[in-house]
């Protein structure tokens, strides 16, 4: 490279001639011909995921409103309108609740399942491949199925709940109850992600652990308790995170069941963010709060880091 | 029958029909879907609902097939599909061999830029991508996809491949080149075929998440001639009215029937690359 062996080096390329003359790094042929390899995906990545972030950061400074001409800055003010509105708020709680609600059921039923399937049972493969199939087939595909279970007057809910005795329930159309139903499904979508992750953990305990405790008079939840749970926090770490994050942005299976509705009863962020760019076209809003929901990614993957670092 | 006074017996009985529940979870809900879409509308409306088709038609089949405009859905979706994780794999690939081999300056901030966007949902980025794609006049167009596709899984393909390449010796490579190889030449004969499950477990990822995605297709689409399949399996409502419920089951079957069998076929590989975008992400 000429211009880092020319008549005025700067700091940087002493620097970098030291560098490559203690075997810090290659020769500068080597450094071209990596850049090379890495331009064309860099390329890629910047110009469909660091630019339209930044892009959106830059219009939610502005006032961008298709229905009206001109585009004034106006600093932070859609952020003190959005934080200050009860829109957001609800829709915040919403998401809190959804998160929380999915969370909770997709990690227990994934730790229930794995802990089933980590015996001796005939047909193992088959039956993992199984309780797997909900995290393969698309969104769409979910929502879909579920809106069909939950149909109100044809579906087979309702009916198992008829032939019990019960009543109807309009899962769909009542406010708790439609939560509660997109909570299902994307709990039903989620759960073989932590059966994925706790089996793999459960089964690089050590046997002979349990046949120790066994010995010695320790019963399941002894044995739970004291050796598996230690064993196999790092993956149960990596599940909630993974989960939080799948929650957080979830969108489709909600869009295809619910919409948001009935009112705004399930409307969680992101869906209120589509709403706000693409239903009634306030491009400035909608950049605000795919902002904001960045920055919650940011502070759940911060905690990601934190949390594995430590846990080392 | 002393067996049946052995508590293990019933311990191990209480245990396998647990299982069976999970399982019946897990696969119920796809069962009824397909059970549903073998049937005919005077039975889906019938109550008490039938567990299985009582006279199993293809009725359904036959309408999504020759009422809408299925195979283009799916030939949209397949070429979308098929770009993106071509892309996805040879960029990966030559990425992931710069950071593996090389030492160069600025490798560690490059790498950063690579890894951290990967932070970055979709649902972000929807709103600035539409503005993007319009401004350029490409909504409605493969590229509008691909492009975003190979984007959202390139970090993770990298990653995965940087790992595959550096648990191949250099002296491999190097006693390649000295015996004529050039330096493609022994990326293509010597190393590549060495990541091959490297490669098998991104290109399953890519897979996965383009012919699934939806948020960015039903933004950037709206002509009937582009749509992909989830946004043409959304839209199947608007088609058939909301109570087709056979018509709209055979869809799902129809949707959902590439990515099971693809599953089937590579599940091993496939429980790797679920695994390792989010364990190594």
């Amino acid at each position: 490279m000429s211009q880092l062996s020319g008549t005025t080096p700067s700091p940087l390329a002493a620097r970098i001639r030291r560098l490559v003359r203690d075997g810090v790094y290659d020769k500068p042929a080597a450094w071209r011909f990596s850049y090379l390899l890495i331009l064309p995906g860099l390329f890629v990545i910047l110009t469909m995921l660091g630019i339209p972030l930044v892009y959106a950061f830059v219009q939610s400074l502005y006032d961008v409103d298709l229905l009206r001409p001109g585009t004034p800055f106006v600093g932070l003010q859609n952020y003190v309108d959005v934080l200050s509105s009860s829109a957001f708020w609800s829709s915040l709680r919403l998401t809190a609740i959804f998160v929380a609600g999915t969370m909770t059921l997709s990690f227990v039923l994934g730790m229930a399942t794995s802990l089933l399937l980590n015996r001796e049972i005939w047909g193992f493969g088959m039956l993992r491949a199984m309780v797997i199939l909900p995290f393969i087939v698309s969104e769409i595909t979910v929502g879909i199925t579920w809106r069909w279970l939950f149909a109100p007057d044809l579906g087979v809910i309702n009916a198992v709940l008829s032939l019990a005795g019960g009543d109807p329930v309009r899962w769909l159309s009542e406010p708790n109850w439609a939560m509660f139903s997109v909570i299902i499904a994307e709990s039903w979508r989620l759960t073989p992600f932590a059966i994925l992750i706790l089996l793999a953990g459960l089964q690089s305990v050590d046997r002979s652990y349990y046949e120790a405790a066994r010995v010695d008079g320790a019963n399941f939840w002894h044995a739970f308790r004291h050796i598996t749970i230690p064993n196999i926090k790092p993956q149960m770490l990596i599940t909630l995170i993974y989960l939080s994050f799948a929650c957080v942005n979830q969108f489709a299976i909600i869009f295809s069941l619910t919409g948001g509705g009935p009112g705004q009863s399930t409307e969680v962020v992101a869906l209120y963010m589509y709403d706000a760019a693409f239903g009634n076209f306030q491009f400035s809003l909608g950049s605000t709060l795919a902002v904001l929901l960045f920055i919650v990614n940011v502070v759940l993957s911060l905690t990601y880091m934190r949390v594995l670092r430590t846990d080392d | 029958m002393s067996f049946l006074t052995r508590p293990r017996f019933w311990r191990n009985a209480i245990l396998n029909v647990l299982t069976f529940v999970a399982v019946a979870w897990a696969v119920g809900p796809l069962v009824w879907a397909v059970s549903s879409s073998f049937k005919a509308l005077d039975e889906i409306y019938s109550f008490p609902p039938t567990l299985l088709p009582v006279s199993p038609t293809l009725d359904n089949y036959q309408l999504i097939l020759e009422g809408e405009n299925f195979f283009r859905y799916f030939l949209n979706s397949g070429i979308v599909t098929a770009v993106s994780v071509v892309i996805t794999v040879a960029l990966s690939l030559l990425g992931a061999y710069a950071f593996a081999r090389f030492k160069f300056p600025f490798r560690s901030i490059l790498l950063m830029l690579i890894l951290v966007p990967r932070i970055i949902p979709s649902i972000t980025r929807v709103v600035p991508l539409y503005q993007l794609w319009a401004e350029l006049e490409m909504l409605n167009t493969y590229t509008a996809l691909i492009l975003p596709y190979a984007a959202d899984a390139l970090p993770i393909g990298i990653w995965i491949l940087i790992g595959f390449f550096q648990a191949i010796p250099k002296e491999l490579e190097e006693a390649a080149m000295i015996d004529g190889c050039s330096r493609f030449g022994a990326l293509w004969r010597i190393i590549i075929p060495l990541t091959l499950p490297g490669v098998v477990a991104v290109a399953l990822f890519s897979f996965l998440r383009s012919w699934n995605e939806f948020i960015l297709a039903f933004t950037f689409i709206d002509t009937d001639a582009m749509r992909t399949l989830p946004v043409a399996h959304y839209q199947v409502f608007e088609f058939f009215g909301i109570r087709h419920w056979g018509a709209i089951n055979a869809f799902t079957v129809l949707a959902a029937l590439p990515i099971v069998i693809f599953f089937l076929i590579f599940e091993k590989h496939l429980v790797r690359s679920l695994t390792a975008g989010s364990v190594k992400g």
